[in-house]
């Protein structure tokens, strides 16, 4: 029974990290209709932050996160202004390489600028463990996690319950009779990009005592991150997160049971499954993925 | 305007998978073209390795090493030959593909030297093949590199030769210092399921099929996608295997053993093969948790007691070293294989063949005599005919186990090239350990 738990508690806690990818990603595509390629790249942007903070300055990545979150949220204005918003309306291919040349040009500044080096963060965190009942919980992971859900709490209340979040949800279903309503568009567009973006970012900075930083790190990620996004259905923040967490339980489990790799198939075959039987998605509005306006 | 979204959305995962997953095709048809009949007074090298990508770091080492031997060759030849060195990017076999063929029909170059990366190889060195052009490779490991071809040299190991030895060291070696019969003991086996792991991962399967030992965990991964092995990790603590054997690079062998740590696997012995263990990025995360983990490599002139080498070969090596410092690079393990290996070919071999065709080069090759104390490496050259099966190998580039020891690799077995006794065997169970220390 205790390593059913840990099987859970690992799924849980790896598909927490996924979450906090997953929910901005899903957001983007919810208001903006944008396939944001380069979101795991905010990541990698997130753990070298906490890298140099932590080599240059010996700043504790749960204390760094305040600093390099911000910066990263500002990032995303810049690319919202020069990148993103040029792309929307255009063309499908023009927007789906708009964020891809974005990830290339990413991975490729890092590399410039970092060498290809494997780097890493060794923290307290990064070893410690609290055990409940028997069962092991990383304390990096389980931060991440806590993190991961209170920030998509956080962002299903201001989208449900604040006048702002309603407005972006407006912008969501209908960009034209949002803006006719009175919403500044422009706006919505650059805060939902630019906070969906830091929140990669901040997940970035707290998996740094766990993960190895080099320029290609968010790749490692971003194939998990798109089907969990579908899976939980287009622009579902909720969707997004409980697919995460089912993602990470069946990896766990199909991968103790089976081996790894099957770990991978299992969560692939559940994804195609759902596809067919609810195309929508386990979230998603039927409809939600077609833009009107 | 109505945009579907879904649509997008497809084509944006194939597109994902494409650039995650690596091009599986890679080559295709090229024009055959003779090789050029030159009585060698110039050599025109082309030098393929990443230096762009996730394995620019590796295989900028390499590339440097190969630029240091051409540099003191040109300087110091006594044969009157005059290497011109080209280099092109090859940081996934696509792209590698290209730039092997744009080295042959543009750059013409003679010989093409590479690779760093299994993968890579296994699509460059055929497609330098069907252009009839020699491909000298220092520092792939991959079995079938030199498997099935007729233009390859390899100067280094080969995966298998990894294999069947971190198998033989855990049944000899380790079954002795851990004080378990051969017959008793339990192997686990995790590995990459790239054409690298799996090579070195059958062969030690191989070994230990013949042996009266039992294999209780037999697990691969994708090491690019990978972002959590505690699955792979909770079944080696159901297995209690005595000596896990872990073929990684840098990223999952570290993301192994922090997870290791925070799931409280004991492991009595864990034996790296490939790129992974025997970095410095490795044990550097890991502190003094990477004592007592041991690594099978060919050997380096940072692994070997150099003092043992012939005076040429240590003049040789302080050359290299100056080389490096001089220009603000890092010398590490791929720096001396690509250097020797290429040192080697342009010393041994080239003078010594009639003309740049790769017969005869492969004829020249099979008069090669180093011993293991003429090389900075600590194994010598002898490359296998053209009737063995793997014709071109360097039959003398034997592994050896290294362990780290205070965050450095020494030689620990065999007995007789050992530096170092054996620590930490068995590994101390995580309660006994410290936390990991900071950099």
């Amino acid at each position: 029974m205790q390593l059913v738990l840990q099987i859970i508690a690992n799924g849980l806690l790896i598909g927490g990290l996924y979450a906090l990818l997953a929910v901005g990603l899903t957001l983007i595509f919810g208001v903006l209709r944008v396939v944001n390629f380069a979101h795991a790249e905010f990541m990698m942007l997130g753990m070298y932050g906490a890298y140099w903070l932590w080599a240059l300055y010996g700043l504790d990545p749960y204390l760094s996160v305040f600093l390099v979150t911000p910066v990263i949220f500002l990032l995303g204005v810049a690319v919202d202004r020069l990148i993103v918003r040029r792309s929307i309306g255009k063309p499908d291919v023009t927007v789906v390489f708009a964020t891809l040349g974005l990830s290339i040009f990413l991975q490729n500044a890092a590399l410039t600028l970092w060498r290809a080096d494997i780097r890493s963060v060794s923290t307290f965190a990064t070893g410690s463990v609290f055990v409940v009942g028997g069962v092991r919980l990383s304390v990096a992971m389980t931060v991440s996690f806590a993190v991961a859900l209170l920030f998509a709490l956080a962002l299903w209340i201001f989208l449900t319950r604040t006048m702002y979040g309603k407005g972006i949800q407006a912008v969501a279903q209908n960009r034209r009779a949002a803006a006719l309503m009175g919403i500044d568009v422009k706006r919505a567009y650059m805060i939902t990009y630019s906070v969906a973006v830091a929140a990669a970012g901040a997940m970035g900075v707290l998996v740094a005592p766990i993960f190895t930083i080099f320029p290609r790190v968010g790749q490692t990620q971003i194939v998990t991150i798109f089907v969990i996004v579908v899976l939980g259905g287009l622009g579902s923040v909720p969707g997004a997160v409980i697919a995460a967490l089912l993602v990470g339980i069946i990896r766990s489990g199909a991968g103790f049971l089976f081996g790894t790799a099957w770990g991978e198939l299992a969560y692939f075959a559940v994804f195609l499954l759902v596809l067919i039987v609810r195309p929508q998605g386990l979230f998603g509005r039927r409809g939600a993925e077609v833009y009107g306006g | 305007m109505k945009v579907g979204i879904r649509r997008v959305m497809f084509f944006a995962l194939i597109v994902a998978f494409v650039i995650t997953g690596g091009h599986l095709f890679a080559g295709g048809a090229a024009e055959p073209a003779p090789a050029e009949e030159v009585g060698i007074t110039t050599l025109r090298v082309g030098a393929l390795f990443p230096q762009t990508g996730g394995m620019a770091f590796g295989g900028s080492n390499a590339l440097q090493g190969t630029q240091i031997a051409v540099d003191l060759f040109n300087e110091t030849n006594p044969h009157g030959i005059t290497v011109e060195l080209f280099d092109a990017d090859a940081p996934d076999p696509a792209t590698g593909t290209t730039g092997v063929r744009q080295l042959i029909t543009q750059q013409n170059v003679d010989v093409v030297m590479g690779t760093f990366s299994s993968a890579v190889a296994s699509a460059t060195a055929p497609a330098a093949e069907r252009l009839n052009v020699l491909y000298v490779e220092t520092t792939a490991w991959a079995e079938g590199i030199t498997r099935n071809t007729s233009n390859v040299l390899r100067t280094t190991i080969s995966s298998g030769s990894l294999g069947a030895a971190a198998a033989d060291f855990i049944l000899t070696g380790l079954a002795e210092e851990l004080g378990v019969a051969e017959a008793d003991m339990r192997v686990a086996l995790v590995f990459t399921d790239d054409e690298f792991g799996t090579s070195i991962a059958d062969a030690a399967v191989g070994r230990i099929d013949d042996s009266p030992a039992r294999l209780v965990v037999r697990e691969s991964y994708p090491a690019a996608t990978t972002s959590d092995l505690s699955s792979v990790l909770l079944r080696i603590q159901q297995e209690r295997p005595h000596a896990v054997i872990h073929i990684a690079q840098v990223p999952d062998g570290v993301l192994f053993w922090r997870q290791a740590q925070q799931l409280g696997v004991d492991m009595p012995a864990v034996v790296g093969v490939g790129g992974g263990y025997g970095q410095e990025d490795f044990a550097r995360p890991l502190g003094t948790n990477s004592d007592g983990i041991f690594n099978v490599v060919p050997p380096t002139s940072g692994s070997i007691n150099v003092e043992s080498l012939t005076p040429e070969a240590q003049n040789l090596l302080s050359e290299l070293q100056s080389r490096v410092e001089a220009r603000g690079w890092t010398q590490g393990p791929y720096t001396d294989w690509g250097f020797m290996g290429t040192w080697v070919f342009l010393n041994e071999i080239v003078p010594n063949a009639a003309s740049t065709s790769i017969e005869d080069m492969m004829a020249a090759a099979a008069n090669v005599n180093v011993d293991a104390l003429d090389s900075i490496t600590g194994f010598g050259f002898e490359f296998a005919g053209v009737d063995h099966e793997n014709s071109g190998q360097n039959l003398r580039a034997i592994p050896v186990v290294q362990q780290w020891q205070d965050q450095r690799l020494r030689v620990t077995y065999p007995r007789d090239l050992a530096v170092a006794d054996f620590i930490n065997v068995p590994l101390p169970p995580w309660e006994e350990r410290t936390q990991p220390i900071r950099q």
